[in-house]
């Protein structure tokens, strides 16, 4: 059981590492993309708001990916209870998959709805998942905190 | 990504990463729910940390597994769940009650 990871263990430093070069590699993708749809609008072979949809289906795609590896990237320090161990991860699937779904409307609405449609829903779209996902998260504290102490 | 693969296409390691959707639980309360030996379900745990599907956490003095499935990890999990056969059902309950009845009777090591 060498790979038991404990509070001053490593893997959730290399978590944390894992998820910021994932970030970054996500980021420069969507700066590059946002580059070369302008480049493109430029050279007056895309309109603007091909180039409006094109960086926001991007910025919807890069938001799945990042919400794609929140459960598997538990940092911070083991938890002390079974409890709190089933609460964490509860709480990052939850926002895992309500982010994810927030992304994929996001970019699946700049793609395919109308400009104003896209506009007003897509915000909406992430409110909302942001909203799911943050709620879980508060309702489980909440929980935590008013259960009952132990016989 | 093929260890990701090759660990769900075993019916069993899917029912454990099932299990462990519910909760974090211990090797133990693993195997209880599983007809085969304590060397047989500590394969399949080796394969699943090895796809880093799960992972072991050390709470108090009890080593004890938890999920560690990316979204899209769980959604192929979910469809692999669909489109297969049942994690042989019919042959796990009895087994579970055993080892349960011989827990509850303290013989069970």
């Amino acid at each position: 059981m060498s790979d038991v990871s404990s509070p001053q263990s490593t893997p959730s430093s290399q978590n944390m590492w894992k998820t910021i070069r994932a970030a970054l590699v996500i980021a420069g993708a969507q700066i590059v993309g946002a580059l070369l749809l302008t480049l493109a609008r430029h050279q007056g072979l895309i309109d603007f708001e091909t180039t409006v949809r094109g960086a926001m289906v991007l910025i919807g795609l890069g938001l799945a990916l990042v919400a794609n590896r929140i459960p598997k990237s538990p940092d911070g320090p083991t938890p002390p209870t079974l409890e709190l161990a089933a609460l964490r991860q509860s709480v990052l699937r939850t926002a895992g998959w309500s982010m994810m779904a927030g992304g994929l409307l996001f970019a699946g609405l700049w793609a395919f709805a109308p400009f104003d449609v896209a506009r007003v829903g897509s915000v909406l779209a992430l409110g909302a998942s942001m909203v799911v996902g943050l709620g879980f998260v508060v309702r489980w504290i909440f929980a935590y905190h008013h259960r009952a102490p132990p016989q | 990504m093929n260890a990701v693969f090759k660990a769900l296409a075993d019916p069993t390691r899917r029912k454990v990463l099932e299990l462990l959707r519910q909760q974090p639980m211990t090797a133990g309360e693993l195997s209880c729910h599983f007809p085969v030996s304590r060397p047989t379900m500590s394969a399949h745990f080796s394969v699943l940390r090895e796809a880093d599907l799960i992972e072991a956490i050390k709470i108090g003095t009890t080593i004890t597994y938890q999920l560690k499935l990316s979204v899209l990890e769980d959604a192929l999990l979910g469809f692999a769940g669909l489109f297969s056969a049942p994690a042989g059902k019919p042959s796990a309950e009895p087994a579970r009650k055993a080892v349960l009845k011989r827990v509850r009777k303290g013989t069970a090591g």
